[in-house]
């Protein structure tokens, strides 16, 4: 568990306050500055919802006087706003109403700050708490430092660290008192130091700076892993080792804050939440097979007890139910166990075939013995540049994993570093083509072809490459040569937060306080890291120019087609071709049969020599056929008409020395014609497999790939189809 | 509390939801051809000496293939379909279709058809008169057509689709030169229909196969650019009948990319279009489920659906000193889906926040990957491992010129043994990622007789820590003790 922890919090609501000192500011009160400080702070506090994490308020300058010294003029305006406490969304979303300077009022922060060490004193008493006071202030009122020696000495007693911020206070613009009051809460902060108290003392631009870097909430980690690490079996071999280690996380993920459901709380109560959160009931039904008594025709569902339920496994379409002890008996029996298989060189395992999360494995603490024998093993593997591979069964009866171990050492922490690798049925044996030869048809492999790179683009992307490197960034953010050693990693692993958890985070306070408003989008500073540095794509920008003359990479203006819509169609118009006559539709003596092959655009291309002239003229066809009366026949005459159509485009495409222009002219009207009959599938359809021709059909034959960059540029890509119709 | 009382609260999408959406909803279907000739079912004997190995044929080692294919899918994979076409036999199921037997019909397999395979592959009769090969050779043509058929009859229920082709005729057109131009287009009706064609074309010592007979052409001719299509024969022999089913266990996950978006190169100027794929995912021990028996009826898988309730512990003390017990039984009420609402816990409340605002502090940003910079490798950490790598591959769908530019970009971080660092966000509805994009160069090795593809050439996204991630080094109390590599060397 973590520590108590007591945190006072001194702010000063002098009229002075609620003018503006702080040139970051940009015309903020320097109150409004103090309060998005209180309320970061505070908030992170609530969300933890750590019993133990508690605050108070206290307000320098008040109207009333309302602390356990008001009888002293010296603590007249002061008032304890918030007694310490864990703070509630009730306390919370007050701040901002309760923190408003006064109009006459002033108060001494030297006071204030007797006020909360007392606050301190009395909530605390003798027990262990972590004390903070922090306080907040302009330092444009009169303070009395009177005393102060004896306040010091009784902070050191109390072992209080204090936080002193100062809004607007040695600025330009500062007033000479607030210079003054500025430079002896300075000191007062560097003899509290000297107390070897925890004592800071900041402008309030940095604060702000401070509470834009994500909160971090640190976890206690706990071993999950307490038993030996052996290499040999220690009940066969007396040579084998066996070494007691325990197993901590080192990465995993912090998971962001989840939403819950709940429901307005009835009845009202001022001491009772306005909601109530809700939980949820998992409840079975079945469908019964059998007519119910009642008759009722149709499917019975119904509601199951959970008690009366089995557990059972689907075996494809037929059920097979187990009982709870045929299920123990299937259970893989282990032992708690961390067995080393043997070592690997560094360089055989890819570090994609990682999949977990990983741990470090350090010896037994406490176990001098077990610390000297693992740290000789990670050195033994660390020098010979070999990682470890072992079966690990962290408690009984769990399933066996296999493991990587890998050396880890750091100046004053030596482990090893674990991670699950993949069981043979893990891996995908999916396969992709080579990026550097294409294999053709007639299994011949070409070096050039427009989808390989040329040495030029290798070149340019080299040099691309290492002009965008930002392993070492001088602090212009250019790149720093190898020697030089002030140079910094730019996006560092460790350096980037989480900008969902840090987003919610912010969300959710941000709507405590403005429960009506819309949530702020995120903040800049949180993604800033996300981008490449600036100055260094400035830099590189001319290297990247050549890159991008070089790859000439095109977009293409079409919107992503459903295969599976499209094969729909395509049985569609399977069906149509059998209710036609199509000897009567084409004019030829096709037979049925080959009337289907028209459907295969490589067929066309065979039957160039033994087919009529391939001219044939769309637009002109449909009308003729919208002319006759519009029976079903007719229409289902259409997609013949068209295919015939495709048919004479690939006819085109099939000589040495396709004509771009007139393919281009024919390809735009038979897309026109798709958009004027609505069958934009029909066009889609055919585009793609054109695509695969164009690109893959004929490999090396190049003016075929410009003739499909062509169709792309002048978007005669596939059509469009409405946006509801795609997602499914 | 009531066991099936979770006050659990409702776990909201993260970046893992998009593989829960494949593997959860993906329905596959296979239809496995078996081709049945005289030459399939040829006896092929043990080489001398091994007296372990059983004399077997072609066509029987493709039947165990499909069996232990069966086998697996029907637990891992229980909603998907699967069906065995025989062609090339006496009998025929349709005689529209004629030497074409469905052995087992594409559905969803019944335990009973599963008995029959297994008897099949047991009862050497039984397997002889069901594997009887007709008079005259098959058509390919008119097989194809009978597998199209038996997509067609369920097209759209399934999401991937796919015809495992077992044959050794290597030019099944030699009679008829027409042939040729029938099967490619029976192929690119299938192609179109969405149904992958996976060929296992099988020769012996004896009987060569020469794919670039009739095959090259016909499955070439539909496939597209980034697609992989092995259509090196696999060489039987008794022995060899485990290559077989090694090269079917390697082609049964179908290939599906879990996204598609630009991988932006240079910052508002170069971009290209990518797919990710996963290539590793541990294979969990399958889903239980509850199941309600009833006397003399199957047994019936019982659905879960969630009820939102709420809980109301009657603190009121006066009750309690009334009943002089502080034991108090929780009021349970079930609320209607519509009277629940979401948001975030603070401070003892709930903040009100709709679905579209939970969703948008979870989904920053648009999907792509950025490239941020680059670095050496070795300052890559496998330390930092945070979950399996997701594969990238060029696609020219989107880009024209996609492959060339990542081609150039995996040979330049090859050769200069760099990695890139980028923002990852691979779906609209995930949350992004820091990650390295780590490229791994193809790896073909000849065994054989075949050129295998040991690792395809891509680039892995590799997901690294945010600082939130990240634990502090667990207290060492010994750790200035340093260890001597040379004492463990003793050790040994």
């Amino acid at each position: 568990m973590a520590e108590k922890e007591a945190t006072v919090i001194v702010v000063d609501l002098s009229p002075y306050m609620a003018e503006s000192h702080m040139a970051a500011a940009k015309g903020q009160s320097d109150i409004e500055m103090c309060i998005k400080y209180i309320c970061d702070k505070i908030g992170s506090k609530v969300l933890s919802e750590r019993k133990t994490d508690v605050v108070g308020i206290i307000g320098v300058g008040t109207d009333d006087t309302l602390n356990r010294m008001s009888e002293e003029d010296a603590y007249k305006h002061i008032s304890i706003l918030f007694q310490i406490r864990q703070f509630l969304y009730r306390d919370y979303q007050l701040l901002p109403k309760k923190l408003v300077p006064s109009l006459k009022s002033h108060g001494d922060l030297i006071s204030g700050l007797v006020v909360a060490m007392d606050a301190i004193a009395e909530y605390c008493k003798h027990l262990k708490y972590i004390k903070n006071i922090v306080i907040l202030s302009n330092c444009a009122g009169p303070i009395d430092f009177v005393g102060v020696d004896g306040i010091i000495d009784k902070l050191e007693e109390m072992k209080v660290n204090l936080s002193i911020f100062t809004v607007g206070a040695d600025e330009d613009k500062s007033t000479a008192m607030q210079r003054a009051n500025h430079g002896l809460l300075s000191d007062l902060i560097d003899r509290v130091a000297g107390r070897k108290l925890n004592a800071v003392f900041a402008p309030f631009a940095d604060v702000l700076r401070d509470l834009e870097i994500p909160h971090v909430r640190k976890v206690r980690s706990t071993n999950s892993y307490n038993g030996t690490l052996t290499i040999g079996d220690p009940n066969q071999f007396n040579d084998s080792l066996v070494i007691p280690v325990e197993r901590f996380a080192y990465v995993k993920k912090a998971s962001p804050i989840s939403s819950v459901a709940y429901t307005k709380s009835k009845g009202t109560s001022p001491t009772r939440p306005t909601t109530t959160r809700l939980g949820r009931k998992v409840k079975y039904e079945i469908t019964a097979s059998k007519e119910p008594e009642d008759s009722k025709k149709g499917k019975n569902v119904r509601e199951v007890e959970k008690g009366d339920l089995k557990k059972g496994y689907r075996y494809g379409a037929s059920v097979v139910p187990l009982s709870a002890e045929e299920e123990d008996n299937l259970r893989f029996l282990t032992i708690t166990s961390l067995d080393i298989i043997g070592f690997v060189p560094f360089d055989t395992i890819g570090p994609w075939q990682l999949l977990t999360e990983t741990n470090f494995i350090i010896a037994k603490r406490n176990e001098r013995e077990a610390t000297l024998c693992l740290s000789s093993l990670i050195h033994a593997m660390f020098e010979n540049q070999l990682y470890g591979v072992a079966r690990f069964v962290s408690k009984s009866d769990r399933q066996p994993v296999m493991i990587l171990l890998i050396p880890f050492i750091t100046e004053d922490f030596e482990a090893l570093v674990e991670t699950q690798l993949p069981f043979a049925e893990d891996v995908r044996s999916y396969k992709f083509p080579s990026l550097e030869i294409i294999r053709t048809i007639k299994g011949k492999i070409l070096k050039e072809h427009h989808y390989l790179p040329t040495q030029e683009m290798k070149n340019n992307m080299k040099d691309y490459i290492n002009a965008m490197d930002i392993s070492n960034l001088t602090p212009e953010g250019l790149v720093g040569h190898l020697d030089d050693t002030d140079g910094r990693e730019f996006a560092a692993v460790g350096e980037i937060f989480n900008p969902v958890l840090a987003n919610t985070r912010h969300a959710i306070m941000y709507r405590a306080l403005h429960p009506d408003d819309e949530l702020q989008p995120p903040s800049d500073s949180l993604l800033r890291d996300t981008y490449p540095p600036e100055a260094l794509v400035t830099q590189a920008s001319p290297i990247a120019d050549r890159l991008i003359e070089s790859v000439n990479v095109k977009k293409i203006a079409k919107y992503k087609t459903n295969k599976r819509r499209y094969a729909a169609e395509a049985e569609e118009e399977l069906k149509q071709e059998s209710i036609l006559n199509v000897d009567e539709l084409i004019g030829g003596k096709a037979s049925k049969n080959e009337a289907e092959e028209h459907k295969s655009k490589r067929r066309r291309v065979d039957k160039t020599g033994d087919e009529e002239n391939g001219d044939f003229d769309i637009e002109a066809e449909i009308e003729k056929w919208q002319r006759i009366e519009a029976g079903p026949e007719s229409d289902a005459s259409l997609p013949r008409i068209f295919e015939q159509a495709c048919a004479s485009i690939d006819m085109l495409l099939s000589d040495e020395n396709p004509d771009l222009e007139t393919v281009i002219k024919k390809v735009a009207t038979l897309r026109s014609a798709a958009i004027k009959l609505e069958e934009p599938g029909w066009y889609n359809n055919y585009v793609m497999k054109l695509q695969d021709a164009l690109i893959m059909g004929g490999p090396a034959n190049s003016v075929r790939g410009k003739i499909w960059e062509e169709i792309s540029l002048k978007e005669l890509g596939g059509i469009p189809v409405n946006n509801a119709d795609l997602e499914d | 509390m009531d066991s099936d009382v979770a006050m659990n609260q409702i776990q909201d999408m993260d970046d893992d939801a998009i593989e829960e959406f494949d593997f959860r909803n993906q329905k596959d279907a296979i239809l496995y051809c078996i081709e049945v000739s005289p030459s399939m079912l040829e006896t092929i004997n043990p080489d001398e000496g091994d007296r372990i190995t059983e004399p077997t044929s072609a066509a029987r080692i493709a039947l165990e293939s499909a069996y232990m294919m069966l086998q697996q899918r029907i637990i891992s994979q229980p909603n998907d379909a699967f069906g065995i076409l025989l062609f090339g036999t006496k009998d025929q199921t349709d005689p529209a279709y004629e030497s074409c037997l469905m052995l087992m019909e594409l559905a969803v397999p019944e335990a009973s058809e599963i008995k029959y395979i297994k008897e099949l592959l047991e009862d050497d009769d039984k397997f002889d008169s069901v594997f009887t090969p007709s008079d005259t050779p098959p058509s390919i043509v008119n097989t194809l057509f009978c597998a199209n058929q038996q997509f067609n009859a369920k097209s759209g229920t399934y999401m991937f689709q796919r015809l495992f082709l077992v044959t050794n005729t290597d030019n099944p057109s030699e009679s008829r030169p027409d042939v040729r131009k029938a099967a490619r287009t029976r192929m690119h009706d299938l192609i179109g229909l969405g149904v992958r064609i996976e060929p296992f074309f099988l020769k012996t010592e004896r009987r060569p196969f020469d794919t670039s007979k009739f095959w090259e052409d016909v499955i070439y001719s539909g496939y597209k650019s980034d697609d992989y299509v092995d259509i090196q024969p696999i060489l039987i022999t008794a022995k060899q009948g485990l290559q077989m089913k090694a090269h079917v266990k390697a082609r049964q996950t179908p290939r599906h990319a879990t996204f598609s978006v630009p991988l932006e190169i240079v910052p508002g100027k170069l971009s290209i279009g990518v797919k990710g794929y996963v290539l590793f995912k541990r294979q969990d021990i399958i889903r239980s489920h509850y199941v309600y028996e009833q006397e003399g009826e199957q047994a019936v898988i019982a659905r879960s659906h969630a009820q939102y309730i709420s809980v109301t512990e009657e603190t009121d003390m006066t009750t309690a000193l009334a009943t002089k017990s502080m034991k108090v039984t929780p009021k349970i009420e079930e609320i209607d889906k519509n009277e629940a609402k979401r948001g975030f816990k603070f401070g003892g409340e709930v903040l009100p926040f709709t679905a579209d605002e939970i969703q948008s502090l979870r989904t920053i940003g648009q999907a792509g990957i950025r490239i941020i910079g680059f670095k050496p490798l070795q300052l890559f950490d496998p330390s930092y491992n945070m979950r399996q790598s997701y594969f990238i591959y060029p696609s020219e769908e989107d880009f024209v010129g996609s492959i060339r530019t990542f081609a150039a970009l995996h040979s330049s971080l090859l050769d200069e043994n760099k990695f890139a660092v980028a923002w990852v966000k691979p779906t609209i509805r995930t949350s992004p990622f820091l990650a390295a994009l780590v490229a791994c160069p193809e790896i073909i090795e000849h065994e054989n007789g075949r050129d295998e593809q040991k690792q395809s050439p891509g680039i892995f996204v590799i997901k690294q820590p945010f600082a939130d991630d990240i634990r502090d080094f667990p207290a060492q109390p010994y750790n200035d003790i340093k260890g001597i590599p040379y004492l463990f060397v003793r050790c040994r």
